[in-house]
């Protein structure tokens, strides 16, 4: 049973993998709360084209990857409160093409498909000692952000218009927070595969979504899910021989499923609409 | 008495067209005022420039003796927009949650509720009655509750002051009555001064101590009935016609 901890590159893979885990859908909350759950699909794409132009540096390519990611992240907040207001989507469909453009042309001149594939895909087993090195310190970053700003980041995600009015910094939070955005998407790379960053982004807090009865819990639920998804996603793909980016998706696709059966199970036992004082229902 | 707004030969405009022009009018501590006038005629541009978001063309707005764009103390001055409804309502906060988003500023800087922070959002929500709520989700409250738990966001920054736009569209009689007695309360028992916009005189007529009626960008400060506010209304339309708009900034 506990074979699957004496492997070192799986000891970096649950360490690395926790860290996603719990960073990814705390990100997730606000993306998803302010419509732009398919960022990550976006970014995931243009990280590509960092990784695939280190590929073809021949350098590590993670630093670039990042730095590729926040610049389109911050690209996409210009795009959409300026020329693209009221059209969110439209400002990711923008950086989306561009990123995939260019990320086409770098891996055709990288020449090297097996390490982008890693890239696409995810891969436990090539996580490396510098990796570590990136992942560890810039998740402990990001959660620390997330915690310092977490009452602004609400409200901005609330309603931006009145965190305004209230003396939110609101433009600055959102630079801050596409930052964090990109960072998490181009960390997560290694680890789960551009591809199903967004499904991490998403999952996990789609299922807290059908549970919680506060934001707080909301918060708290999507990493909660967000972890079982990777320790699960982890043990399936060592046990089973299968890519873990697609257990650990898989595994949260179980989990939302289990949080509509709850939801189900909990309206069955206190049917009730809106809240009539004399009839208040207690749920917990 | 004490004049907590003074506003002096206010003119403002978007573009080419005076959205407000000549406004003088002065607001005391303890008033309980409401802005009449059919939509377009300026009600909310003022309430922006009271708040300092726009600035005057021309003229000057004075709020707790501090020039309006240079007002720093917002938590002085409580500010219900008409979009506050306008959010996700199956978003998942709680009413406590919403009305402690509004003592951001402080919150210093590390941005956590303390101990005192969060007493005061239970004395916010049970002034509007609503302590009993402050664990329910906001989407699950119905449209006068909702507003109720607004109505403690602005209270929990403890304001002197509070600007209510269009609080009663989308209520039904029943939320109105409620929200009434509450603003009502407001007024009395904490003696705050309170400014609300509205288009529809016969429901507030009896609910304010006094009436600034406003018809395409001109304001008549004392409407004190039906008839007065008419009359205001004919005078303004009779003015209309000898008016030709200037643009001067």
């Amino acid at each position: 049973m506990w074979e699957i901890f004496s492997y070192s590159f799986m000891q970096r893979g649950f360490l690395v993998g926790n860290i996603i885990g719990l960073v990814v859908p705390l990100i997730g909350v606000f993306l998803n709360l302010k419509r732009l759950s398919l960022i990550g699909h976006t970014l995931a794409h243009v990280a590509l084209a960092g990784v695939a132009l280190g590929i073809f540096l021949g350098i590590y390519p993670v630093p670039l990857a990042i730095m590729v990611a926040v610049v389109a992240a911050l690209g996409i907040e210009k795009l959409r409160h300026s020329a693209y207001s009221g059209y969110a989507e439209l400002s990711l469909a923008i950086i989306l093409a561009m990123g995939l453009g260019l990320a086409t042309i770098l891996i055709s001149l990288a020449d090297s498909n097996v390490a982008v594939y890693s890239y696409l895909f995810g891969s436990i087993t090539l996580v490396t000692r510098q990796d570590l090195m990136i992942i560890i310190p810039l998740g402990a970053v990001i959660a620390l952000g997330v915690g310092i700003f977490y009452n602004g980041f609400f409200f901005v995600a609330f309603n931006e218009e009145e965190a305004k009015l209230s003396g939110v910094p609101v433009k600055l939070f959102n630079i801050i927070f596409m930052i964090m955005v990109a960072m998490v998407v181009a960390l997560s790379m290694r680890i789960i595969g551009g591809l199903l960053i967004s499904s991490l982004i998403v999952l996990p807090v789609a299922a807290a979504l059908q549970v919680a009865r506060s934001f707080r819990q909301t918060v708290f639920l999507s990493m909660l899910f967000g972890v079982i998804s990777v320790n699960l996603g982890l043990v399936l793909s060592f046990y089973w021989d299968l890519a873990p980016g697609g257990t650990i998706i898989l595994a949260s696709v179980f989990i939302l499923l289990l949080a509509f059966l709850f939801k189900a199970f909990r309206k069955m036992r206190s049917p009730k609409g809106m809240i009539i004082r004399e009839e208040k229902v207690d749920y917990e | 008495m004490d004049k907590i707004i003074q506003i002096e030969d206010l003119y403002f405009s978007y573009e080419q067209q005076w959205v407000l022009q000549e406004v003088n009018l002065e607001i005391e501590r303890g008033e309980f005022a409401a802005f009449i006038g059919p939509n377009g005629s300026g009600k909310s541009t003022l309430f922006k420039l009271i708040l300092g978001f726009l600035k005057p063309q021309r003229g000057r707005i004075t709020i707790f003796d501090q020039p309006a764009e240079k007002f720093s103390a917002r938590g002085r001055v409580g500010y219900i927009s008409q979009n506050v409804r306008d959010f996700n309502h199956s978003f998942p906060a709680t009413a406590g949650e919403i009305v402690g988003a509004n003592l951001y500023q402080e919150m210093g800087f590390v941005k956590l509720l303390n101990s005192a922070l969060k007493g005061r959002i239970k004395r916010a929500l049970k002034l509007v009655d609503m302590e009993d709520f402050k664990n329910e989700p906001i989407g699950k409250l119905s449209g006068g509750q909702k507003q109720r738990v607004f109505i403690a966001r602005t209270l929990v920054t403890e304001p002197e002051l509070i600007l209510l736009d269009e609080p009663l569209v989308g209520l039904d009689q029943e939320a109105q009555k409620d929200f009434f007695q509450v603003i009502n309360q407001l007024h009395r028992e904490l003696g705050i001064t309170i400014i609300m916009i509205s288009h529809d005189l016969h429901v507030i007529s009896n609910q304010v101590s006094r009436i600034v009626c406003f018809q395409r960008g001109k304001i008549y400060p004392h409407c004190a009935s039906e008839f007065d506010y008419n009359a205001y209304l004919q005078q303004v339309q009779k003015e209309d016609r000898l008016f030709i708009p200037s643009h001067e900034h």
